[in-house]
């Protein structure tokens, strides 16, 4: 679907694409992710043709991005959704006038647009706000306007630049759910540009790093996580990882600004279990948190990273119930 | 009795100098605010379009317009009704009255609107123009449909501004022959020695700036 053979771009002097390939399928969702400045958006951009790029091949849908006139430069983003982390939607126009604006400006007739809108605000959830403006919504729900406006014109690539940076864990999820209802319902190929862990590890099939401007690992999802990549660590920072061996017990302090275990929990699709029986999202914020591992919790996996105090290697499982003691 | 006899003289000037001289100001204004609109709202959408960070960047002709605009400003009013008054004159066929006056004004109002509109509409949001660039929309489209529906409120308020400084700037046009309130202000009042006429004047004046301002904050709380 999305063919990229040695991509470079500089912005003057600062090279912020070295030589990409990336080889994206069809139906799939693909994260691209990375440290801020690693030129994962600017990749994203070239897809569409928002931004050029100075070398090498961009196929998409089988049309060479490059070599189109400005005059097939508009049908062919016809065919590419896109979303953003502030979403980009007009404050002063409803939410069924948002979500309109792609249709008209492509000339639809007023009955096909009124069709279309109801249904994708309803795909969407979001058909009771329909007469609202932007400003009387919540992050989430302009996030999902946003989703519609990008479905009107029924693209075949969804581009999601950071979609979820701007929401709430728990929201964030929810957002991430949609985006796999239409990616398995409309088999529109979706691809991630992100920083969140739980974005790659819930929603999507493959994940290609990024490094100062170049792939340093990509892959199955899964396969990415076990191998534990150095760029994955980087994207992490230093100081929110650090490695647990299987059978050890580790304390956590979560100071004042960390998030609730709960959110973290939530961020990684993981669920968490409190002792005492409490299970649940979100409702406790003990000052230490001790994680336990022991030999059947998750028997293949050797070691754990544990990230922002909250351990992500378990994302292989993200149906396990994760046991820690407080 | 000595208050009628105030009252039915100064009803004399109302009547005779000053009512008429409020409908001139008002034609002065509004005729000049209206051209000096569209013309300053077409210059704005060419100095987005070719501007640095526009739709379609062109340096050489933004910097022809940017550069026109930047002069017609650097005039104060009155020298530049004065300057081109032979220019007024070739057009307009005279330099001296109410319509010579509109010219003169629309001439140094459309750089200013188009200024403050530039600014509104270089204020929306990038993304929001790349949202639409993603869509497919056109340039002409994205002008219209997103930049000048999203600027609105921000036109509006910038054309309140317009509206109240080109106000004052009627009245100068009085001292050079221009006719209106801030003739007669000057003339009847100042000069005369007629404090009557100009302290209504000044009253007037005051009247119109509110009636300006109250018009436009209506506005733009009714399409924010």
């Amino acid at each position: 679907m999305i063919i990229a053979r040695n991509i470079n771009k500089s912005f003057g002097k600062l090279n912020v694409l070295c030589g990409v390939d990336l080889h994206i399928k069809k139906g799939s969702i693909y994260g691209l992710a990375g440290r801020s400045g690693t030129g994962k958006s600017t990749f994203l951009r070239c897809i569409n043709g928002l931004e050029s790029y100075d070398d090498g091949n961009l196929i998409v849908d089988g049309v060479d991005v490059r070599g189109l006139p400005s005059t097939s430069l508009s049908a062919f983003r016809k065919n590419i959704g896109m979303i953003f982390q502030n979403f980009s939607l007009l404050e002063r126009l409803t939410v069924y006038d948002n979500v309109a604006l792609p249709l008209k400006c492509w000339k639809y007739n007023a009955f096909d647009i009124d069709k279309k809108v109801k249904n994708l605000l309803a795909l969407v959830g979001i058909s009771e706000k329909i007469g609202q403006k932007p400003r009387a919504l919540s992050g989430g729900q302009k996030q999902r306007v946003a989703i519609a406006r990008a479905l009107s014109l029924e693209p075949k690539i969804l581009l999601c630049d950071e979609a979820t940076s701007a929401l709430d864990p728990k929201t964030a999820q929810e957002i991430i759910a949609l985006l796999q209802r239409i990616n398995n319902r409309m088999g529109i190929t979706i691809v991630v540009v992100t920083h969140q862990m739980s974005v790659l590890s819930s929603a999507c099939d493959e994940v290609a790093i990024l490094e100062n401007g170049r792939v340093d690992s990509k892959g199955p999802v899964r396969e990415i996580f076990r191998q534990q990549p150095m760029a994955l660590k980087n994207l992490l920072g230093e100081k929110h990882a650090m490695e647990i061996e299987k059978g050890r017990i580790v304390t956590i302090s979560l100071s004042a600004d960390n998030r609730l275990p709960g959110q973290i929990a939530c961020d990684l699709g993981i669920e968490l279990a409190i002792t005492g029986g409490k299970t649940g999202l979100g409702d406790t914020s003990p000052d230490n948190l001790r994680l336990s591992f022991s030999e059947n919790d998750f028997p293949d996996v050797e070691r754990y990273l544990v990230a922002r105090h909250a351990i992500w290697q378990i994302i292989h499982e993200p149906s396990s119930v994760f046991k820690c003691a407080v | 009795m000595i208050l009628n006899n105030y009252l039915a003289y100064w009803w004399k000037y109302f009547d005779g100098i000053i009512a008429p001289s409020i409908l001139a100001t008002l034609r002065m204004l509004t005729a000049s605010m209206i051209l000096s609109f569209i013309l300053g709202f077409a210059i704005a959408i060419l100095l987005v379009l070719y501007g640095p960070r526009g739709l379609r960047p062109v340096p050489s002709r933004y910097k022809v317009i940017d550069f026109i605009v930047n002069s017609i400003r650097s005039f104060p009013i009155i020298i530049l009704i004065v300057a081109i008054s032979p220019l007024t004159r070739l057009i307009v066929g005279t330099s001296i009255g109410e319509t010579a006056a509109i010219f003169p004004l629309t001439i140094a109002a459309t750089p200013f609107m188009a200024r403050i509109m530039e600014n509104s509409l270089k204020a929306i949001d990038q993304q929001l123009i790349e949202a639409a660039r993603s869509f497919g929309a056109s340039d002409w489209q994205i002008i219209t449909k997103v930049m000048v529906k999203e600027a609105m409120p921000s036109i509006v308020s910038g054309t309140t501004l317009s509206a109240i400084t080109f106000l004052s700037a009627t009245t100068l046009a009085g001292a050079v022959g221009a006719g209106g309130i801030g003739a007669v202000a000057l003339n009847y009042g100042y000069q005369s020695f007629n404090n009557t006429v100009l302290y209504t004047s000044v009253i007037i004046l005051f009247l119109m700036v509110q009636a300006i301002q109250i018009t436009g904050d209506w506005l733009y709380k009714r399409i924010l």
